[in-house]
C-alpha cells in the first residue's frame, strides 16, 4: 500500500533539495580547489573559480527556494493530510485483522471437508 | 641642467640673484625709485601681469620695477632675458664671466655720463635690498587693514586664545626638557640637575628613568622573504585541507543520501497509512530510524512480555527494508529465549488397552512462516511484518494457554514444560507445543502423509486463535466503558487485570461435556431404560438463552456496539455447556436431566422426578456419578416400579 | 506554528552558508593583499607571524569549512525532518478498516459448523 502521490511526490522533490545541498558542498570544495590554484599563481583559473562561486550560490539558492516551497506545504497541510503535533500513534484495529483471517482459514478448514 | 642650476641658484640666493638681473642693461634705465613687490601671490600676479605689458611695450614699462623680475618664475624670466639679448642668443651662453664684461663695458659708457654710477649702483643694490623688506610690510599692512574691522571683543578673544596658546607650548617644551633631563640624569647627573626643575628633583628621584635605544630589528629581505612563504605555505595548506574536507564530506554524504533516498521511498512504498510508524532511535546502529507497532497492545493484548515493536531498518547490502524487532538483539543478549515461535497442535489417539498413543493429526506449518524467496518489495515487507505479527500472537497464546492451564491440573491438563501443554481425554491426548521455527521444520513440512485428525487440529488451533481475539475484544470493551481518558494511563495493566483466559476450557469443555453426556446416557440406560418398560429418553432442546436483541437496546458507543457483536458471535462456543434430557415413563411421570458444567470441566446433573400427578418429588443436584446411579436406582425401585406393580 | 521556526532556521543557515564561502575567500585574498602591501612598503609591514598564520589557516578549516559543512547537514537534517512529519504525522482515516463489519451470518454459521465438525453432531 504505497503512500498517495502528493506525499511521494513531496519525497521526490525533497531529494531533489538533498542533491541540490551535496552539489553545494561539492561546489564549494570547487570553489576551495580553484582559489588554491589562483593562489599558487595558476591565473587562468579565475574564470573558473568565479564559476563554481557562482555554482555554490546557484545551487545554494535553489535548496532554500525548495525548502522554503516544502514547507509551505507542510504548513499547508496540517489539519488536512497532517496532524498539528506529535502524537504517538496506536496500532488499533489489529484485532479485526486477526479476526477476519481466522475465520478465513476456518472457512477454508470447514470447506475442504465437506 | 642649467635650468636646474638656475632654479637651485634662485633658492639658494633670491636676493643675491636678484642684483645682476637688475642691473640687465636693457631694464638699468627702467628704474625709478619703485618698490619692489615681495613674494606674495598677489603682487607676483599684478607683476606678471604688468611684466606682459613691459612685454608688449617695452616702452610704456616706466613703472615695471626690476624687482619684478627677479620674483618672476624662471620659465617666464629666461624667455624675457633672451629676448632682451637679441635673437640667436641662448640661455647656456651666459655666463658670470661674460655678464661681468658686460656690466664692464656697460659701467664704462656710463661713466661718461655719469661717475656715480657704480656708487649709485651699490648704493642702489643696498637701497634695493632695504627696501626688499619693506614691501612686505607694506603687503602685511593690508591684512591688517581688514583686521582693523575686528572688534574690540575679537581682539581680546584672539589675544587671549594667543596667550594660552603660548602656555600651553611653553608647558610642552618644559615638560619634554624635564622628561630629557630627567633621562639625562643616570648618565650626567650634573648636567640633569641644572637643567631640571626645582619641582621635579624634589618630587622624582634622579637617575629614575632610564632608556636605552633598541635598534629597530628590520627584518631582513630573506627573513620576510621566508616568513612569506610561510605564510602562503599556510594558507596554500588550510585551503587545501579545506578543500579535502568539503570534497570527503561530500562524498560522505553523497552515498548516505543515496541509502536515505532509498530508505524514504521504500518507506513510502510500502508503509502505509495504516501502519503506525514512529521515530525511533536503532539500539544497534545508533542511527535514527523508524519504529514500527506490530504488536498487539493497542488491540486489547494484555501480553507484556515483548512490546511488539521493530524497526524498519534498510539492509544496504541487499538494498531493502528489514522489519528487525527491537528486543531481538536485547534478549539474545540476555540469554533470553526469542526465536521464532509458533503453536503446533497435534492429536494422539489412545491405543486400546495399552499405555500408549498414536499421533492421528497435527497442524501444519503456516505458509506464513515458509521463507518465500519469490516474494520481493512490498509483499517481501508486508510478509516480514505479518510473520512478526503472528509470531508474537502465537507467542501470547502459549501465555494465556499457560496460565489457564495452571488451574485446570485436576482436569487433566498438564504444562509439561515452558513451550508444551498437554491435555488427556479418555480415549486421546492433545499437545499444545510452541515450535521452534527452524529449518528442519521448514524443510520437512509437507512431506508428512496427510492423518485422519489433522484438520481437527488446525479447526482447535483456529478456534484458539479466535477465542484469544475475543478476550482481546472483551478487553478493548472493557476499556471504553471504563472511559477513555485514561485509556492511556500506565496503570491500565493494574487498573484492568487481566480477562481470565479462556481459550483451553470452551474447548476442552465441550470435549468433556461429551463424555459426560455418554457417560450420563449410559447411567440412564441402565438404571431406567432397562429397568422401565417402554422409558424413553429424548433430548431438550435448549431455548436461546439470550436473545441477540437483548445486547443493542443500550446503543453505546458504536464501538462498543461492534464489539459486542463480535464477542456474541462467540456466545455459542464459550457458554458453559448443558444439555437437557427428558425421560419419559409410561404412566409413571418423567425424569427431567440436566448436565451442566460450571467451570467447562467438572460436570453437575440435576435431577426432577415428576410423577404422573405432575408434582415435583425430587429436585436435586448431583456431581458424582456414582450417588446418580444410586438416586435412579431408588427412584426406579421405589416409585416407578412400584407404581408399575400396582398397576 | 511549528513551520515558523523551520523557516527561521532556514534562513539563518542560508545565511550562514553564504557567509562561509564568502569568508573562505576572503581569507584567501587577505594573503595575496599583505604581499602587495609589503611589495610597496618594503620593510614597513612585517609578516605576519607564523602562529598568527597558523592560527588562521586552522581557524579557516575548523571553523568556516566545519561551518559549511554542517550549514548544508543541518539543511539535510531539515529534509529528513520533513519526509518524517510527511510519513509520520498523517492523518489516519479510522473508518476504513476498523468500523467494517464482519459477516455475523456467516460467521455465525461457520462457528456452528465448527462445532459440529470437532466435537460431532450431537451437540448444540
Amino acid at each position: 500500500m504505497p503512500q498517495p502521490e502528493f506525499i511521494q511526490e513531496r519525497l521526490k522533490s525533497l531529494n531533489t533539495i538533498d542533491d541540490l545541498l551535496l552539489a553545494t558542498l561539492l561546489h564549494a570544495s570547487q570553489a576551495v580547489g580553484t582559489i588554491e590554484e589562483l593562489k599558487r599563481g595558476n591565473e587562468n583559473m579565475k574564470p573558473q573559480f568565479e564559476n563554481h562561486a557562482r555554482s555554490f550560490y546557484n545551487s545554494l539558492e535553489e535548496a532554500t527556494v525548495g525548502l522554503r516551497r516544502e514547507i509551505k506545504h507542510l504548513d499547508e497541510n496540517v489539519g488536512t493530510r497532517l496532524l498539528p503535533i506529535n502524537v504517538n500513534k496506536r496500532a488499533t484495529g489489529q484485532d479485526n485483522d486477526k479476526i477476519r483471517e481466522q475465520f478465513d482459514k476456518l472457512e477454508n478448514e470447514l470447506k475442504e471437508s465437506s | 641642467m642649467t635650468e636646474e642650476g638656475a632654479n637651485g641658484r634662485q633658492t639658494e640666493d633670491d636676493g643675491m640673484r636678484k642684483i645682476p638681473l637688475a642691473i640687465d642693461p636693457n631694464l638699468i634705465r627702467l628704474i625709478p625709485s619703485f618698490v619692489p613687490p615681495a613674494n606674495d601671490q598677489d603682487a607676483e600676479e599684478k607683476i606678471s601681469e604688468e611684466a606682459q605689458k613691459s612685454m608688449s611695450s617695452a616702452q610704456s614699462l616706466v613703472n615695471n620695477p626690476y624687482e619684478s623680475f627677479g620674483s618672476m618664475p624662471l620659465d617666464q624670466l629666461i624667455p624675457i632675458i633672451l629676448q632682451s639679448r637679441g635673437i640667436g642668443s641662448k640661455f647656456a651662453d651666459l655666463s658670470e664671466d661674460t655678464l661681468m664684461e658686460e656690466i664692464a663695458k656697460e659701467s664704462n659708457t656710463q661713466v661718461d655720463t655719469d661717475g656715480d654710477v657704480n656708487m649709485d649702483n651699490t648704493e642702489f643694490a643696498s637701497d634695493a635690498d632695504q627696501q626688499a623688506i619693506k614691501p612686505q610690510q607694506i603687503e602685511d599692512s593690508s591684512p591688517e587693514d581688514e583686521e582693523s574691522h575686528v572688534t574690540q571683543e575679537q581682539f581680546q578673544q584672539l589675544k587671549l586664545n594667543t596667550a594660552q596658546s603660548l602656555n600651553l607650548a611653553l608647558n610642552e617644551s618644559s615638560l619634554a626638557l624635564e622628561f630629557v633631563s630627567l633621562l639625562l640624569s643616570s648618565v650626567r647627573p650634573s648636567a640633569a640637575n641644572a637643567s631640571m626643575s626645582p619641582f621635579l628633583k624634589k618630587t622624582v628621584p634622579p637617575a629614575s628613568l632610564n632608556a636605552e635605544k633598541i635598534p629597530a630589528e628590520k627584518p631582513k629581505d630573506t627573513e620576510i622573504l621566508d616568513r612569506n612563504l610561510v605564510t602562503k605555505g599556510w594558507k596554500l595548506r588550510s585551503l587545501e585541507e579545506s578543500r579535502i574536507l568539503l570534497k570527503e564530506t561530500h562524498k560522505a554524504l553523497e552515498t548516505s543520501l543515496e541509502t536515505e533516498h532509498s530508505y524514504w521511498s521504500k518507506v513510502a512504498h510500502y508503509i502505509s497509512k495504516k501502519d503506525v510508524v514512529f521515530k525511533m532511535k536503532d539500539k544497534e546502529t545508533g542511527e535514527k530510524s523508524l519504529g514500527l507497532k506490530y504488536g498487539y497492545e493497542d488491540s486489547g493484548s494484555t501480553y507484556r512480555q515483548e512490546r511488539g515493536i521493530a524497526i524498519l531498518r534498510h539492509n544496504a547490502n541487499k538494498d531493502n527494508l528489514e522489519v528487525i524487532p527491537s528486543e531481538k538483539r536485547q534478549q539474545s543478549a540476555l540469554g533470553k529465549d526469542n526465536s521464532e515461535k509458533f503453536m503446533r497442535v497435534r492429536i494422539f489417539n489412545k491405543i486400546q488397552e495399552e499405555d500408549d498413543y498414536v499421533l492421528s493429526g497435527e497442524t501444519s506449518l503456516e505458509d506464513l512462516l515458509v521463507p518465500n524467496s519469490i516474494t520481493a518489495g512490498e509483499n517481501d515487507i508486508r510478509r516480514q511484518i505479518s510473520k512478526l505479527q503472528f509470531i508474537i500472537f502465537e507467542k501470547e497464546l502459549m501465555f494465556h494457554l499457560k496460565k489457564e492451564s495452571e488451574n485446570l491440573i485436576s482436569y487433566g491438563v498438564t504444562i509439561e514444560n515452558e513451550n508444551k501443554v498437554t491435555v488427556e481425554f479418555p480415549t486421546e491426548k492433545m499437545e499444545f507445543e510452541m515450535m521452534k521455527l527452524n529449518d528442519d521444520l521448514i524443510m520437512n513440512h509437507q512431506q508428512d502423509a496427510p492423518k485422519t485428525n489433522d484438520r481437527k487440529a488446525s479447526l482447535i488451533l483456529v478456534m484458539l486463535r479466535l477465542l484469544l481475539v475475543v478476550m482481546f475484544k472483551k478487553q478493548l470493551k472493557k476499556k471504553l466503558l471504563t472511559g477513555q481518558k485514561d485509556f492511556n494511563a500506565n496503570s491500565k495493566v493494574s487498573r484492568f487485570p487481566e480477562s481470565e483466559a479462556l481459550l483451553l476450557r470452551p474447548i476442552m469443555g465441550k470435549f468433556r461435556h461429551g463424555n459426560y453426556l455418554n457417560l450420563l446416557q449410559k447411567v440412564i440406560e441402565t438404571y431406567i431404560l432397562e429397568e422401565v418398560e417402554g422409558s424413553t429418553v429424548v433430548r431438550v432442546a435448549l431455548g436461546n438463552f439470550r436473545s441477540n436483541e437483548d445486547y443493542d437496546e443500550p446503543t453505546y458507543d458504536k464501538h462498543i456496539v461492534k464489539l459486542d457483536r463480535e464477542i456474541r458471535l462467540f456466545d455459542q462456543i464459550l457458554q458453559t455447556p448443558r444439555t437437557d434430557l427428558l425421560v419419559s415413563l409410561p404412566a409413571s411421570g418423567k425424569i427431567e436431566f440436566s448436565l451442566q458444567s460450571s467451570n467447562y470441566c467438572n460436570a453437575t446433573t440435576s435431577v426432577k422426578y415428576i410423577d404422573a400427578t405432575d408434582s415435583t418429588v425430587f429436585d436435586t443436584k448431583f456431581s458424582n456419578f456414582k450417588e446418580l446411579e444410586d438416586f435412579l436406582h431408588f427412584i426406579v425401585s421405589e416409585y416407578v416400579k412400584s407404581n408399575t406393580a400396582q398397576v | 506554528m511549528s513551520d515558523r521556526g523551520l523557516l527561521e532556521q532556514l534562513d539563518r543557515t542560508t545565511e550562514t552558508l553564504s557567509h562561509s564561502l564568502t569568508h573562505l575567500v576572503k581569507y584567501a585574498s587577505i594573503t595575496e593583499d599583505k604581499g602587495d602591501e609589503e611589495d610597496e612598503h618594503g620593510t614597513q609591514e612585517i609578516p605576519e607571524s607564523t602562529v598568527r598564520t597558523s592560527t588562521a589557516g586552522l581557524m579557516m578549516v575548523n571553523a568556516q569549512t566545519a561551518q559549511l559543512i554542517r550549514g548544508v547537514q543541518d539543511l539535510l537534517v531539515m529534509t529528513r525532518n520533513i519526509r518524517e512529519k510527511w510519513l509520520l504525522t498523517q492523518i489516519p482515516d479510522e473508518k476504513i478498516d476498523s468500523q467494517r463489519e464482519l459477516d455475523y451470518q456467516k460467521c455465525s454459521q461457520l462457528l456452528e459448523q465448527w462445532t459440529q465438525e470437532v466435537l460431532g453432531t450431537d451437540q448444540g
